[in-house]
């Protein structure tokens, strides 16, 4: 079939009008995650966009299956599982999915297929705003952030063309344009503050303040008993083989772990917000109207 | 007794290797640069400019692209069609910018992470070796949010054939007579944005930022070429300035003409970004690692030390 330009532009007039779903009242977010780490990160700031009248989604890439003390793979993946659920409730999130690739095996699975698996999901859910792991955090030794933000990232960008997922070109949700999106990761890079380079070009770094949905983010990491566990009893592990102990941990049951868990997050949100104005805060990289948009047309 | 239909296979090898070496550049003749891109309009977005300049000053530019381009366009047009207009245009473009040749090596974009990285390498290297370039210019596999992440497995195959262009890989080549080949200088651009604060290597390893005033306009034609990708462009922007309550009174329709200017209008703010760090009016900039021709650099002392003269 032969196309001259002005047939062309034509068509490409009325398929930007055939793309743009109704607007909802208020921000559609979708979560991809590597793993449970990312209430630590993104929690609170999704928990704010709720609040706000936000409707969000969680997709888990992998199965946690090895964040415990003393259970085995598939009890572990279960446990994390009904947890991460009970968690993501609490703050807010209508449904989570989770694809169930191994964690911390997410390198044997080809970039292609969780990317297209995630392109699928936005074009079902045609989110306004996503958080995903950020690929290009320096100094994260989580590869499984890494392996999950780059086919997160290349889906944010390719669910927008038309030649992706051909084979439910016809069958399947059109394709989808996400205007905002969030990069999340531990605060660990020395340099995730300083803006690579101008707006149009590159997502710049941002800080949440998130002191009044932190009770709520607390609820839900608590809920994340298996986990919250698992870091505890590793802590006690590696204080008692290098000659030390911390007193609330002497005896480690709920309570003490709980005692952690707020430790841990009033810690992480405080370092977040250092320097700002804020008393806690999560950090982001975050691509919105700017990014990729000559200054010229965004006035 | 053997058909005359059938050769064997030795007596084809040094006829092959024959014709290999007629068809090399000559030794000795015009200067040339192999420009490695991911998509047809890749390189000349990060580095049309700096390669317009050499194309002025004589050298010759090919071009390897290692994407077929079917995915980038919007309006219907199938993998097929995407391709077929969006290769056209590439080749139009390349053209105006003054490249020699473009090899497309016709890999399925948005698909390039399946492929294994040594067959890319492979393929980029052949040709390295075949055109023996001075400078090479490839994608850098180290810049942060690129969110086409077929830049990245571009990149990182085609950085590999700086070591791998020895004839130590591919002996099928060297024994065809197409030796290996040390590329002197290689420049690593970035295709869609500046580079961050503090790039630079160390010893031979340098940032370089290129005045790129005087080739800016045949940059900014070139890029204008690439219609069906900037159209794609320019819906896609449209797309998010209405999702963002944002539209702007530029893009109210899309057509070639507003398509056209707002992809001038990006490549203009990225050459006055990269200009303003430098103090240009329009810029290009690169990790840089090579020596330039005529120019010597003392060896090093560990190396001298165990250094005899010739016999």
């Amino acid at each position: 079939m032969k196309m001259n330009r002005r047939e062309f532009l034509a068509v490409a007039t009325m398929a930007t009008a055939a793309v743009l779903p109704a607007q909802p009242a208020g921000k559609v977010v979708l979560i991809v995650a590597a793993d449970a780490s990312w209430f630590s990160h993104a929690a609170g700031t999704v928990a704010k966009m709720i609040g706000e009248g936000a409707t969000a989604r969680l997709v888990r890439i992998g199965n946690d299956e090895k964040e415990s003390w003393g259970l085995s793979p598939e009890e572990t993946a279960f446990r994390n599982r009904t947890e991460c659920e009970a968690a993501a409730k609490l703050l807010g999130i209508g449904e989570t999915i989770s694809l169930g690739y191994r964690s911390s095996e997410l390198r044997d699975v080809p970039h292609t297929t969780m990317r297209d698996r995630i392109i699928a999901l936005i074009r079902h859910f045609r989110p306004s705003v996503m958080f995903i792991p950020n690929p290009h955090a320096e100094h994260d030794r989580n590869l499984d952030r890494y392996y999950a933000g780059a086919a997160a990232e290349d889906a944010w960008h390719c669910a927008r063309f038309e030649n992706f997922l051909p084979a439910v070109k016809d069958s399947g949700p059109p394709p989808h344009l996400v205007p905002e999106v969030y990069y999340y990761s531990p605060p660990v890079d020395p340099r995730r503050r300083e803006p690579e380079s101008s707006s149009t070009f590159v997502p710049q770094p941002v800080r949440i303040d998130i002191g009044s949905v932190f009770p709520a983010k607390l609820r839900a990491v608590r809920a994340l008993k298996t986990v919250n566990r698992s870091i505890t009893m590793r802590l006690k592990q590696t204080l008692e083989s290098t000659g030390r102990s911390l007193p609330p941990l002497h005896n480690v049951n709920s309570a003490s772990i709980d005692k952690l868990v707020e430790e841990n997050l009033r810690g992480l949100a405080a370092l977040s917000a250092e320097g700002s104005s804020y008393q806690l805060a999560e950090e982001f990289r975050y691509a919105g109207i700017d990014y990729g948009i000559p200054a010229a047309y965004r006035r | 007794m053997v058909s005359p239909l059938r050769i064997d296979a030795r007596l084809l090898l040094p006829l092959l290797a024959g014709v290999a070496l007629a068809q090399q550049p000559e030794a000795g003749g015009r200067r040339s640069i192999v420009a490695i891109t991911a998509g047809g309009g890749d390189y000349l977005k990060g580095a049309g400019g700096t390669l317009a300049r050499f194309i002025g000053e004589g050298y010759r530019v090919y071009v390897i692209q290692a994407g077929n381009d079917e995915k980038t366009s919007v309006g219907g047009l199938s993998p097929a069609q995407t391709r077929l207009a969006n290769n056209a245009e590439s080749e139009r473009a390349a053209k105006i910018l003054g490249v020699t040749e473009v090899i497309n090596l016709n890999n399925k974009s948005g698909e390039l992470s399946q492929l294994s990285s040594n067959e890319l390498r492979n393929q980029m290297s052949a040709l390295i070796r075949y055109f023996k370039p001075q400078k090479l210019f490839l994608p850098d596999p180290f810049i942060h949010y690129e969110p086409d992440w077929d830049q990245f497995w571009t990149a990182r195959a085609a950085e590999e054939t700086n070591y791998s262009n020895s004839g130590y890989f591919l002996p099928e080549l060297t024994r065809m007579g197409i030796k290996g080949h040390g590329v002197p200088e290689t420049y690593y651009y970035s295709a869609h944005r500046p580079y961050r604060p503090g790039e630079g290597g160390h010893s031979d390893a340098k940032f370089m930022p290129i005045d790129i005033s005087a080739t800016f306009q045949r940059k900014v034609e070139s890029c204008l070429a690439l219609g069906t990708v900037n159209c794609a462009y320019a819906t896609h922007v449209k797309q998010r300035l209405e999702l963002m309550n944002k539209p702007s009174s530029l893009l109210r329709e899309i057509d070639d003409a507003s398509a056209a200017a707002l992809a001038r209008a990006w490549v203009e703010e990225l050459a006055l970004t990269i200009g303003a760090k430098h103090g240009f009016t329009y810029g290009e900039e690169f990790n840089y690692h090579g020596t330039a021709p005529g120019e010597k650099r003392p060896l090093p002392p560990w190396i001298m030390e165990r250094a005899k003269p010739r016999p």
